[in-house]
């Protein structure tokens, strides 16, 4: 018998960032306490509707045993256990190992392609919009989606939100300092992959630029979740 | 229900179910119901705190789970751990510290 009670109970754990396995064992546990507890009254000679409610009223009320839970710290995902550092240097830890892999994987098939580049000549034009294409993606869309992943995922989490704020500020910056290339030439010279860190008076303007537009492109979607969950909040009624 | 100061009661849940583990392998409602039956009614501890209290045991290592067939159903039996056994120790000598010196009180041997 699949009570709606308990999956509401266990989303409302996950909701409180308890974690999904502590959410669905103490979901199921509760369920079968609640079967027993019906079965024992039934046994009672009680009818049904009373046998339900009865252990519906002895489990007590959902939103109790959620704060019991959210109490305990052992119980918690570790986003909700320690959300300053998750929710700040996680995403930073994300998009260094995203970028590293790809690149790994660009260059891997840079040298598989080694032999067809030495045959064609690539147009200079053409390797500029790769380039700029891998910048976009490496340097823009990157870093935006990861931490709109994390914000929203505080959001539902019920995070303060300035822990992924602050998040989404720290890899907006990190973003605006690498310089990348990646040039294909084609011929003798096939072309190269190569990334690097660092910060100059010179490009310290499209530096600010380039991090104030990944960061209102992360943002953007946390501020669309946050103000639609402000829309589905009714007001509550007695 | 028994008069149940919160604080003064804060940590009988875990020695209550660690004693009980102690005993035998037990589930959940069987631990809620055997509570409810050796105290007679004196202590209830309910289903929304016996729960996050196994659950926290289990994750402290003082308790450990598995899940067992009976009756056509699959339940979670908890038994105690080596690390349960030393804190159930603990516990059970601080309680009954508490509890002399509070007799000792209500007893009237306090003043001399």
């Amino acid at each position: 018998m699949a009570e709606p009670r308990f999956l509401e109970l266990r989303a409302g754990l996950r909701a409180a960032g308890v974690s999904k396995r502590n959410a669905q064992r103490a979901a199921c546990e509760i369920e079968d306490h609640f079967a027993e507890l019906v079965a024992d009254a039934l046994a009672c000679g009680a009818s049904e509707s009373e046998a339900r409610r009865d252990a519906h009223a002895t489990l007590g009320s959902d939103a109790l045993l959620i704060r019991r839970y959210a109490s305990r710290p052992e119980l918690l995902a570790w986003s909700s256990r320690w959300p300053a550092l998750w929710f700040t240097l996680v995403p930073l830890g994300c998009y260094l190992a995203l970028s590293v892999a790809s690149m790994a994987i660009l260059v891997l098939c840079l040298e598989q392609m080694h032999a067809y580049l030495g045959t064609v000549n690539v147009a200079p034009a053409l390797s500029r919009i790769i380039d700029r294409g891998m910048a976009l993606v490496f340097l823009g869309l990157f870093p935006a989606a990861i931490a709109a992943a994390f914000g929203v995922w505080a959001l539902r989490r019920r995070i303060p939100l300035r822990w992924p704020l602050i998040g989404i500020a720290a890899l907006s910056v990190l973003a605006s300092l690498i310089n990348m290339e990646f040039v294909i030439t084609g011929g003798p010279s096939p072309g190269y992959a190569g990334a690097g860190i660092g910060i100059s008076m010179r490009s310290l303007l499209p530096q600010l630029g380039r991090a104030l537009a990944v960061g209102t492109l992360a943002a953007a979607p946390l501020w669309f979740a946050a103000r639609r969950n402000k829309r589905n909040v009714r007001p509550e009624s007695n | 229900m028994a008069d149940n100061n919160s604080s003064l009661m804060a940590g009988v849940p875990e020695l209550v179910v660690l004693r009980l583990l102690a005993e035998r392998d037990m589930y959940g409602y069987e631990i809620a119901r055997a509570i409810k039956a050796l105290t007679r009614d004196a202590l209830r501890i309910g289903e929304g705190v016996l729960y996050p209290a196994l659950h926290a045991m289990e994750a402290r290592r003082l308790v450990r789970s598995r899940a067992r067939l009976a009756d056509g159903r699959t339940r979670i039996y908890y038994s105690l751990t080596a690390s349960g056994r030393s804190r159930l120790a603990r516990l059970t000598a601080s309680w009954r510290r508490m509890s002399e010196g509070v007799e000792s009180i209500l007893g009237g041997t306090a003043h001399g």
